[in-house]
């Protein structure tokens, strides 16, 4: 009883019946992931918490499907499927690679669909031996049953090697699965955006959005733009300098379509921005007024006093109210900090209580006083970061599957049965072909047969 | 008006003449239809190289498979060129009566509405591939193909009602039942390696754009999706047997999910969205 619950269990696991199910499974799966927003999409979950569609969505892991628990069982499922059916059908395969059919049974054998039927102009002996001979020229396996006068049973194989396409097509499904699997669990992927003239050594990853330092830094010398005549964007370049313990080990452009590989990580050009970096501050003690320029993080010392100013922001809009900057003064016993507004004269007009907060006072360290006169701005290149040690592995599943795919197509393989009879005197001949996949290929070997029977009627 | 405007009239009068055809049951109407077919197939394939060269004149050569317009007409294109290969094969003129249509309805949405941009764009960045022709002449040698497995489908369903040969008066002239579903199989088995490729050479072109092989995007889910459909019907005939009416269903269905990884994914957000 237990062996014959294993029984319907593997019969079961190994059914092709099943591999439907699970592949219109996987399908109907994939369609719900491409309604409801993936993560990273439209809708994000964290963004909105509290509302009654997010708790659900967030309880069934959808937002996220293509990493759930659901889709990797039916991975898994599918992984199994495929497994066990290989395993339960290559034996036969092999079988059948390596012996010829019973030909004791093969006088029996329906040759009555046989696709072309015709009499020989010789006796049946010399015709069957002229046939063995044309089919030698093109097949393989070629086996003559029955020397009598009476009846011949020809059998040949044309490009019986192809039957193993098909578990050569699976294995490389397993190869493609596995591949992806080596990448989502030894690999990463990430973004990181360096501001033109910069380096930077750590990215963001996708998913648990963590920094992940990498072993050198990665600057971005300039990043430049095209444009065709009509508008659309012809070229986005970012010039990359890798600089490992201090030493600029590679240099390179990165286009788009055309990534950059260093130390196994590979940079691609994904999208740029202009962010504000730079700001032109006017300083004023009583008549004297000076102009500085300083960038993000720089400092400057303050003219005619021993304190140093560092820029700490600079902000297109802060708040609605406009660019503005925000200063550190380093004195001898704390720091002052405070943001200096473009629009100040206007605010001042408009919403006067803002100004009256300590940190928007211009004149926070008498007797200076601060004003913003502009900000500059400039370029930052993002590039995506990936490490996916499994695309070998992909590309030689896909590699696999292509040859697969060839070998099915266009060498399908064809089993070839001719029978001769004596009909009273004349070689009665009947020839078929058998192929699973492709019923042309079977006529197509006929035909191939028949041109070199006829070349030997001589 | 351009040369695609003019092919687009010489499939509707392919489509007409393939249809007198299937009325009449007349071997002239067949011929006229057969000729009809081949001069707007090499017509549009004419039009296409005049276009690619056009775009060489313009200083942004480029193959003419680069937006949804070059999409379009490539699609009439591929189905076209499949029917005549096939028709000729078979020889016999009948599926024409599904695919010129098709190759029409392609034409005529491509030349005549105003959603759609006919002028040569230069190619924007992700586009400067050398994966492009070959992920895009894939990709729709496979639509084209399960385009010619639905004409061929129907054309099942409409010769063999309930499991019974109807004779019928316009049917008359259509193969027998075990010939359209050996079609069915055969373009699906065609269009499914094509489209494997499709899928595959995408992957990799993928891979240099985007930095992943597959990023779940929903061209390229639904592209698994229909990969999956197709896998689905050749599995349950290799194994399970399934013939006629179930194939035609099938191929049916899997047409659907064509359509959808064609035109329905554009109003799904995504990478490979020809609507901006």
């Amino acid at each position: 009883m237990k062996s014959k619950n294993a029984g319907t269990f593997w019969s079961f696991i190994t059914s092709v019946r099943l591999t439907v199910i699970l592949l219109i499974a996987m399908a109907a799966l994939s369609v719900i992931g491409t309604f409801i927003p993936q993560q990273g999409e439209m809708i994000d979950t964290r963004l909105h918490p509290g509302t009654l569609p997010a708790a659900v969505l967030d309880k069934l892991r959808v937002s996220d499907l293509y990493h759930s628990v659901y889709f990797m069982i039916l991975m898994s499922l599918i992984l199994l499927n495929l497994a066990a059916c290989t395993w339960r059908r290559f034996p036969s395969l092999w079988k059948r690679f390596k012996t010829v059919p019973d030909m004791e049974k093969a006088e029996t054998h329906d040759f009555a669909a046989a696709g072309s039927v015709f009499y020989g102009t010789r006796g049946p002996g010399e015709e069957a031996g002229r046939l063995e001979a044309a089919m030698r020229s093109s097949c393989t396996k070629v086996v003559r049953h029955g020397k009598t006068e009476h009846v011949s049973i020809l059998y040949g194989e044309r490009n019986s090697f192809s039957i193993f396409s098909v578990p050569l097509i699976h294995f490389s499904v397993l190869v493609i699965i596995c591949g992806a699997i080596t990448g989502s669990m030894a690999g990463f992927e990430g973004y990181v955006t360096i501001p033109e003239g910069e380096a930077a050594q750590s990215i963001i990853t996708k998913g648990n959005r963590h920094l992940k330092k990498l072993d050198f830094a990665v600057r971005c010398d300039r990043f430049s733009m095209d444009f065709y005549e009509n508008g659309a964007p012809r070229e986005f370049r970012s010039d990359l300098s890798f600089i490992k313990n201090g030493r600029v080990a590679y240099q390179g452009p990165l286009l788009v379509n055309h990534p950059i590989t260093f130390e196994g990580i590979r940079f691609y050009q994904a999208g740029y921005g202009l962010n504000p970096s730079g700001s032109l501050i006017k300083v004023k003690r009583g008549k004297k007024i000076w102009s500085i320029q300083a960038g993000t993080g720089e400092s400057f010392d303050l003219p005619e006093s021993d304190v140093k100013v560092t820029i700490l922001r600079i902000e297109d809009d802060l708040m609605g109210l406009g660019p503005a900057v925000k200063l550190n003064i380093q004195l001898p016993d704390r720091n002052l900090q405070f943001w200096v507004l473009k629009h100040i004269e206007k605010i001042g007009k408009e919403k006067p209580m803002i100004l009256e907060m300590p940190i928007f006072d211009p004149g926070s360290f008498r007797p200076y006083s601060f004003s913003l006169l502009d900000i500059r701005h400039g370029y930052f290149t993002g590039l995506q970061v990936n490490r996916d040690p499994g695309v070998a592995v992909v590309a030689a599943g896909s590699i696999m599957m292509v040859c697969g795919f060839i070998l099915a197509y266009f060498f399908a393989p064809v089993q070839i049965w001719i029978r001769v009879d004596n009909d009273s005197g004349r070689a009665k001949i009947r020839m078929m072909a058998k192929t699973r996949w492709n019923k042309a290929s079977g006529e197509r070997e006929i035909r191939r047969i028949l041109r070199e029977y006829d070349c030997r009627k001589g | 008006m351009n040369i695609m405007g003019w092919v687009t009239f010489v499939y509707l009068g392919a489509s007409v003449f393939y249809l007198l055809k299937m009325i009449r049951q007349s071997l002239l109407w067949g011929r006229i239809a057969g000729l009809t077919a081949v001069s707007g197939f090499v017509l549009q394939s004419l039009a296409m190289i005049h276009r690619w060269a056009e775009s060489y004149r313009l200083g942004i050569g480029h193959a003419p498979l680069a937006n949804f317009y070059e999409s379009l007409v490539f699609f009439a294109w591929a189905i076209a060129l499949l029917c005549i290969v096939i028709e000729w094969r078979l020889k016999s003129r009948n599926i024409g009566v599904f695919a010129f249509p098709m190759a029409f309805l392609l034409l005529a949405y491509a030349s005549f509405s105003p959603g759609v941009d006919s002028r040569i764009q230069p190619l924007i960045p992700a586009l400067q591939s050398n994966w492009l022709i070959s992920h895009v002449v894939t990709c729709f040698l496979g639509y084209a193909a399960f385009a010619v497995a639905f004409g061929f489908g129907i054309l099942y369903l409409m010769k063999d009602k309930k499991g019974k040969d109807v004779p019928g008066r316009f049917l008359g002239s259509l193969p027998d039942p075990e010939t359209l579903d050996e079609w069915i199989y055969q373009s699906v088995f065609f269009g499914f390696v094509i489209f494997s490729v499709g899928i595959i050479t995408g992957s990799v072109w993928a891979q240099y754009a985007w930095g992943s092989y597959w990023s779940w995007d929903p061209k390229e889910t639904w592209s698994l999706i229909t990969w999956l459909v197709y896998a689905a019907l050749l599995h349950s005939r290799f194994v399970r047997e399934w013939r006629g009416r179930r194939m035609a269903f099938m191929a049916i269905a899997g047409f659907a999910a064509v359509l959808f990884t064609y035109l329905g994914v554009n109003y799904l957000a995504g990478l490979h969205s020809y609507i901006k």
